[in-house]
């Protein structure tokens, strides 16, 4: 197998490599869905990063436990629980519209996909609404001292996701509206697939910050 | 169908199937826009990559010089030539240059020139995002030197540790410089792993399934999933410490509960995988040149991509030895001395197997295998100095000291600058179609092999005979003043070495003969195209046949026809095995990546200053993404054909 | 070996067994340096005596088998070497870890600062702790608990004749411990970079006998006796009306200040300035004169004295021995 190799080096310097055609792919899909689409992956790769800075967030919380006594620190109060309880409902409900226009992309329904998708949207922006009375529920300025900071800085390293999501949804409602070539639709449903993405990873988010200083 | 032209009313036209018609009509498709604009709109992955190229290697010579004034300040014991405050700039900015401006993006670029051509590709996967990438990383690089110039340069160590960078003890602007650097060539760096992973898994040649990717490809997929996962940390770490001085934070405040270990822990965290993101690509570059210059496929194939792999994994379970000298459980401790030295056995691997390759090859030393081998010399060196440090007792007497210099530069130089300057022997034939001086290049490449060792092994001796590191200076009767000297004309020889590389890019540039499409006779496919390679890479998207792509078959490469030759279209293939799946039309030059990066330098810059830059940032990328996602016009002749999803092929 | 001042130079015995385990890695490393280069070497004499002989690159499954076998024996081979490394750091660290069962042992506290160390011996009878500044004395044979803290950003407690270093990090508290078997008289370096004179940030170590170091101990505990003699009178004066007062303490007089660092008997120090300096007149006088000029960035401002002044000041000085 290494003789052309060594042969033709010994030859000098050689002339490109002629193509010769066998197969025509002319007849392959141009439109695909799911991950035979590059932005899949791509979105998949921010996922990743994405994920690797609220696990930085979140191992500092942990970090920074272990120097207090008490949690929250003394003459901190515990945050709520109503508000944030109520935005994590609202955000595992707009999922539901989510998964609804997903499908409908899948269908090509362009009806089905836009309706479903200003209920998202909707929704979406009243989660973000609720996530920014959610600093206000928090019961402690970031400055006050390190539980404070480390927990706004989980809460707000998810809130660039969501507000992200939610400006990405609204975007692709607003393109859904006016066109209807086919290939949008997949992209709608990687929206999708990363609003699920968005919504799983803030539950330990949730956690952490408002059950587990009422657990320790 | 129309009817046949009487040959006397038609001219002779070409041969619409001919190549050179081909060529013509691709070419005119993939070309970029001319002049300024051209240049400023262009997502061609090859001229995006060798304009980072440069601009990595131009940070590279001002670090370098930074690096020549320390030390020539060195070379004498209470030496007067450069005082502490300039010392800590040049120092801080040497190192954060070094590992953010030009070890990381100029491997990456590396990967984005060739693992497309390599694959049979015809660009990244996102040509746009790979265009923002690069706007962003300069912006990055310009914000830390006009630091440097304006004498506002960062000046606590590029590891910035807390409190010494804090709001306490760090006044000014400089800490702050540096941490939106930080965050520039992160984002830079997240975008172009994505982009290489995602090319790799999506767009091969057919054929080309995972067990026939070449090692070089390998080599930087692993190191982009390594970026994907270290790189938060340090973004995460650098936005924390902005945060801690801009709007009072208390992340890093013990008074308040913070942590000065928490810094340690998330910095080194990055920072430990960091230096085999800088590796693992040198290892990619070698078992590229050690194949083709022994002019055999790379010995045991899988066991070097496992070890690969396993380096990936491994180096995210060492961090805590940088910090066995704080107050951390001894147990604790020495489960990372255990997983340092097992890291060694997966390096271990790949280089015994580049040895048996050589060994029963059929090698030729030309410029590039010469780097390989001064490769194996010096970063061997710098991997058995790194078992010292592994091991905690001994590590406490030589960590922090000059040993820790001596240790990172025979790894860095050795590990990956050794190969890259062979890469660059090696490849520059196909950038350019023109060879460098061999003259020249082992000149140059014995230079440097004396310099790093006249330059660094004094450093060892150095940190064993006491001296710490990070000084600008030492007292004279400690007697460190000879093997300073040393240093400082070894760091002389480096920089002729340096400067004779640089007159032989220019010579070779200006008038080097000309290369032909394989010059060394390589088995990848970068070889099958002419040098330098057209705007589209493959006329036909070649088909591979095994795991040397060129000495698999003789004569001409199978292919597929089929792709449109109006628009850019590329072929995706299946993950596993690449199989054809798709076509998938690329877009046009456009200036929406770079006003996206200008939106980021905008927000980042400004809220180096006052908080509101990050909202009005925010606002701006969202004006530039809504332009960047907006539908283009439909083209003409536009036929989608749609796949319902329920087809299970991937 | 002795290479004075290295880490081979050892004076007690953490830094002895380091010293051990250390020469054992290097010899073990070098070894397996050379056995690189000569398999590299013999690799590249084959393959060119290949090539003079006009063959080809061998591929055959009878040389792939022997080559897997070889690397598989070196994979092996560097595993146990490493499982050695790893036993012997083991043992090694197991070795020097604080005694417990020490006798006597002493505890000093130490405080870092920019760019000044401050050690605060911490005698069973608390009214004989005592504080000073740059100058670490310790009696032979005797252990030594270290308590290490910082005043301001981490920096780095290292005797390298003695043992490894251990960092001083605000808001932790972090141990070690030392011992001199030998009598011996050391400089030591700050050993993580804390600022613009991470560099001359020294202390003296002076190990000696019990008896001198307790000597020396209640010398030190001493207060300042006042100054006799219309000179020193006059130095005594401008070191409490002017700026001195304000960082520095002198036990006896009214200077209480540990801003800086404390000079009651500072005649006594080798050196001045964090141990940078040797302390002679002149050197001091061109401290007190301008610090920025010797140690740029030191937090200690200029002071124009006039040589009469200056000359008091010295004299006084002087006098606390």
């Amino acid at each position: 197998m290494t003789v052309v190799g060594d042969i033709s080096a010994e030859a000098g310097r050689q002339a490109e490599r002629p193509l010769r055609p066998v197969v025509n792919v002319s007849d392959l899909p141009s439109v695909v869905y799911g991950s035979r689409v590059v932005t899949w992956w791509g979105t998949v790769g921010f996922m990743a990063a994405e994920a690797a800075t609220l696990s930085a967030c979140v191992a500092s919380y942990y970090y920074v436990l272990r120097n207090f006594e008490s949690w929250p620190p003394l003459r901190t109060a515990l945050p709520d629980l109503f508000i944030p309880t109520i935005s994590l409902i609202v955000l595992i409900l707009a999922l539901v519209p989510t998964y609804l226009f997903a499908r409908a992309a899948k269908r090509f329904d362009k009806r089905a996909t836009v309706r479903w998708m200003w209920v998202a949207v909707v929704m979406m922006f009243i989660a973000t609404g609720l996530r920014l009375m959610e600093f206000g529920a928090l019961n402690v300025r970031w400055d006050a001292n390190a539980y404070a900071s480390v927990a706004w800085a989980v809460v707000f390293a998810h809130f660039t996701l969501l507000l992200a999501d939610t400006l990405e949804t609204l975007l692709f409602t607003v393109i859904m509206q006016r066109r209807d070539p086919a290939r949008y639709y997949p992209g709608v449903a990687e929206d999708a697939f990363y609003s699920y993405f968005m919504v799983a990873v803030w539950i330990p988010c949730y956690v952490t910050v408002y059950l587990v200083p009422r657990w320790v | 169908m129309s009817a046949q032209p009487q040959p006397a009313e038609r001219a002779v036209e070409p041969d619409p199937n001919s190549p050179a018609s081909l060529h013509a009509r691709l070419e005119q498709v993939w070309r970029n826009g001319p002049g300024l604009w051209g240049w400023l709109t262009s997502v061609n992955h090859k001229s995006i990559a060798l304009r980072s190229i440069i601009t990595a290697f131009t940070f590279f010579g001002i670090a370098g010089i930074e690096a020549a004034l320390m030390r020539v300040q060195l070379a004498r014991p209470e030496n007067s030539f450069i005082g502490p405050d300039l010392y800590n700039q040049l120092f801080t900015t040497h190192g954060s240059a070094m590992m953010f401006l030009f070890a990381v993006p100029m491997v990456q670029s590396v990967a984005l020139y060739f693992v497309p051509i390599m694959i049979g590709t015809r660009n990244v996967a996102f040509p746009r995002l790979n265009a923002f990438g690069y706007w962003t990383y300069l912006i990055g690089g310009v914000l830390l030197f006009s630091g440097l110039f304006t004498n506002t340069g960062p000046d606590q160590g590029w590891f910035s540790y807390v409190p010494l960078a804090g709001p306490g003890f760090s006044p000014g602007k400089r800490v702050d410089i540096w941490a939106q650097m930080i965050t520039f060539t992160e984002i830079a760096a997240i975008v172009a792993a994505i982009e290489v992973i995602v090319t790799v898994f999506k767009q091969r040649a057919p054929g080309m399934s995972l067990n026939r990717v070449p090692p070089f490809v390998w080599a930087m997929v692993v190191m982009s999933f390594m970026v994907l996962v270290a790189m938060p940390y340090v973004a995460t770490a650098s936005a924390m410490l902005a945060m801690d001085r801009l709007i009072a934070t208390q992340f890093f405040n013990y008074t308040e509960g913070g942590d000065a270990l928490l810094w340690q822990h998330l910095f080194w965290f990055f920072g430990h995988p960091e230096v085999y993101i800088i590796f693992i690509p040198g290892l990619g570059m070698v078992s590229a040149i050690v194949a083709t210059f022994s002019r055999r496929p790379v010995f045991g194939y899988t066991a070097v991509v496992l070890s690969l792999v396993a380096i990936g994994f491994l180096s995210f379970g060492l961090w805590v030895h940088h910090m066995f000298a704080t107050p951390l459980p001894q147990t604790g401790e020495s489960f990372f001395t255990a997983a340092s030295a097992m890291i060694a056995i997966p390096t271990g691997v790949t280089i015994f197997c580049w040895i048996a390759t050589i060994w029963s090859g059929r090698p030729r030393f030309d410029t590039p295998m010469l780097y390989v081998i001064g490769f194996i010399a010096l970063f061997t060196i710098g991997g058995l100095s790194g078992l010292l440090l592994a091991s905690v007792p001994v590590d406490l007497q030589i960590t922090d000291t000059d040993f820790l210099p001596g240790h990172i530069h025979y790894v860095l130089l050795g590990g990956m600058v050794f190969p890259l300057f062979g890469a660059l022997h090696y490849w520059f034939p196909k950038v350019t179609g023109r060879m460098m001086s061999e003259r020249l290049g082992k000149v140059s490449f014995w230079l440097l092999f004396v310099g790093v060792n006249v330059t660094f092994f004094p450093q060892l001796l150095l940190g064993i005979a006491g001296m710490p590191r990070r000084v600008y200076t030492y007292l004279a009767d400690t007697g460190w003043g000879g093997l300073n000297l040393t240093s400082s004309i070894g760091a002389g020889l480096i920089a002729l070495g340096i400067l004779l590389l640089v007159v032989n890019i220019a010579r070779s540039l200006a008038a080097g003969p000309a290369a032909g499409a394989d010059p060394w006779g390589g088995e990848t496919l970068e070889w099958a195209i002419s040098s330098p390679a057209p705007d589209y890479n493959f006329a036909y998207i070649p088909i591979v046949h095994g795991r040397s792509a060129l000495w698999a078959d003789t004569g001409d490469l199978d292919a597929v026809a089929g792709l449109r030759e109006d628009r850019r279209e590329v072929l995706q293939t299946t993950m596993l095995d690449a199989v054809p799946d798709s076509r998938h039309e690329h877009p046009d030059p456009t200036i929406v990546p770079l006003l996206t990066a200008l939106a980021v330098g905008v927000g980042l810059i400004w809220g180096i200053f006052d908080p509101i830059g990050f909202d009005v940032g925010a606002v701006l990328m969202f004006i530039a993404l809504a332009a960047w996602g907006w539908p283009q016009k439909t083209k003409p002749n536009s036929h989608e054909i749609v796949e319902v999803p329920n087809d299970r092929r991937r | 070996m002795t290479w004075a001042g290295s880490i081979f130079d050892t004076a007690g015995t953490p830094a002895a067994r380091i010293a051990r385990l250390a020469w054992f890695l290097i010899i073990v490393s070098g070894v397996t340096y050379l056995l690189v280069l000569v398999a590299t070497g013999i690799a590249m004499r084959r393959a060119r005596a290949r090539r003079t002989q006009g063959e080809l690159a061998d591929t055959r499954p009878e040389t792939a088998n022997r080559l897997t076998r070889n690397v598989a024996i070196a994979t092996i081979a560097t595993t146990l070497i490493l499982l050695g490394y790893v036993t012997a750091t083991a043992l090694t660290g197991k070795a020097i870890a604080w005694p417990l069962n020490a006798q006597r042992p002493l505890t000093i506290e130490v405080t870092g600062h920019q760019w000044w160390w401050q050690f605060r011996y911490r005698d069973s009878v608390p009214s004989n702790w005592l504080t000073t500044s740059n100058e670490l004395h310790i009696p032979v044979g005797r252990p030594v608990r270290v308590i290490l803290l910082s005043n301001d950003v981490i920096h780095s407690f290292w005797i390298p004749e003695l043992h490894g270093k251990q960092d001083l990090i605000p808001g932790h508290r972090n141990t070690t411990w030392i011992q001199a078997d030998r009598p011996g008289v050391w400089k030591a370096h700050c050993a993580e970079f804390c600022g613009h004179q991470h560099a001359k940030m020294l202390f003296d170590v002076v190990a000696e006998s019990p008896a001198k170091f307790d000597q020396w101990y209640i010398r030190q505990l001493a207060s300042a006796l006042p100054p006799t003699d219309s000179a020193t009178k006059r130095g005594h004066d401008v070191f409490v009306q002017r700026t001195c007062i304000m960082c520095h303490s002198i036990n006896g007089t009214e200077a209480g200040s540990n801003v800086g660092p404390e000079l009651t008997h500072i005649a006594s120090r080798p050196s001045i300035a964090a141990g940078s300096l040797p302390n002679t007149r002149v050197n001091l006088a061109r401290w007190i004169l301008n610090p920025q000029l010797i140690k740029p960035g030191v937090r200690m401002p200029p002071n124009a004295l006039s040589p009469a002044d200056m000359n008091a000041l010295l004299d006084y000085l002087e006098t606390l021995k």
